[in-house]
């Protein structure tokens, strides 16, 4: 995949195999892309629909060109909407952390709901090297503390 | 005895997403609360990934089970037991199954961190701790079929 292009265009043979196929199964085919929107100086994005495997994939290099892209100094991922957070999505987010990190950027997880806390936990499943913040909000509050270099003082520590 | 049965061909990713939203409606249906239903489908999630990623094929069921309800406590509820009259539990089985290449140490499969594709690694033992029971039955070359079950609360 080409560098700098643009957000939410890639209509390839890809897409259009994928569509007919769902068409087929009686799906509906749901524009494939998770829309990513700025704020300040941090991107916001929130998962509204269930990941599949190419979804995230496609997901992961989004993010990443837009950052490129907007030279964004954090990045908050709502996930109030899933309702399943397992291993494969663990590793999806925990991989666009370390990325988003590589290049020098902050990434807050908000909005595991209560459910999917006790599921991670039990799991056994570590969200290392990802910080997370109760909602929208506070994500915000956090990455502006950070950006502000008063990170470490105001929020506990938690690097990996 | 009524018993319900859901079966989810798993071929490819797109079914793993059918496979935990039925699941998730079934345990809803039969009034699991919410973080069960959410543990239910992690689990079927995971095992339906498993087919997927390592037999390329396979089948997920999902059935009502039902058992009397005195001595099997064997969920998490460490506190309260009850005592006395038999009631009826409910629960909901999982079964995955597939004619993949099999599991060569199933025991070291279980433990936390071990994965040969590339997962996390904490999938079947993931899989274990959120349900109340765990079978599982591999043979190298002729498939893997995982049966789970988690049990309503009295």
């Amino acid at each position: 995949m080409k560098s700098g292009s643009v957000l939410a265009a890639g209509s390839e043979h890809a897409e259009e195999t994928k569509r007919k196929r769902m068409a087929e199964r009686g799906e509906r085919p749901a524009s494939e892309r998770i829309p990513i929107l700025q704020i300040e100086d941090f991107l916001l994005t929130s998962i509204q629909v269930p990941l599949h495997d190419r979804l995230a994939l496609q997901f992961q290099r989004d993010l990443l060109q837009t950052i490129e892209r907007t030279r964004a100094k954090g990045l908050l991922i709502d996930i109030t909407a899933i309702d399943v957070v397992d291993s494969f999505i663990t590793r999806i987010l925990v991989e666009i952390a370390k990325m988003a990190s590589l290049m020098g950027v902050k990434t807050v997880i908000v909005g595991l709901r209560p459910e999917i806390s006790i599921t991670l936990v039990e799991f056994g499943v570590e969200f290392n090297g990802i910080e997370t913040a109760l909602n929208l909000e506070k994500g915000l509050e956090m990455l502006r503390a950070w950006k502000k270099g008063d990170y470490g003082e105001n929020y506990g520590e938690n690097r990996d | 005895m009524v018993k319900i049965m859901v079966k989810i061909e798993i071929k490819e990713e797109y079914d793993i997403v059918t496979a935990r939203v039925s699941a998730k409606e079934e345990a809803k249906k039969l009034g699991f609360g919410i973080v069960d239903q959410t543990r239910i489908a992690t689990a079927v999630s995971e095992l339906a990934r498993n087919i997927v990623d390592y037999a390329g094929e396979g089948v997920i069921e999902i059935n009502i089970v039902r058992k009397e309800g005195v001595e099997g406590s064997s969920s998490s509820g460490s506190g309260s037991e009850h005592h006395g009259e038999a009631r009826e539990r409910l629960g909901l089985e999982i079964i995955a199954a597939d004619n993949g290449p099999g599991i060569e140490d199933v025991e070291k499969a279980l433990e936390d961190g071990y994965s040969t594709g590339g997962g996390l690694g904490i999938g079947l033992g993931g899989v274990r701790r959120l349900m109340d029971e765990f079978e599982i039955q591999s043979k190298v070359g002729e498939g893997t079929k995982v049966r789970v079950v988690k049990w309503k609360r009295i």
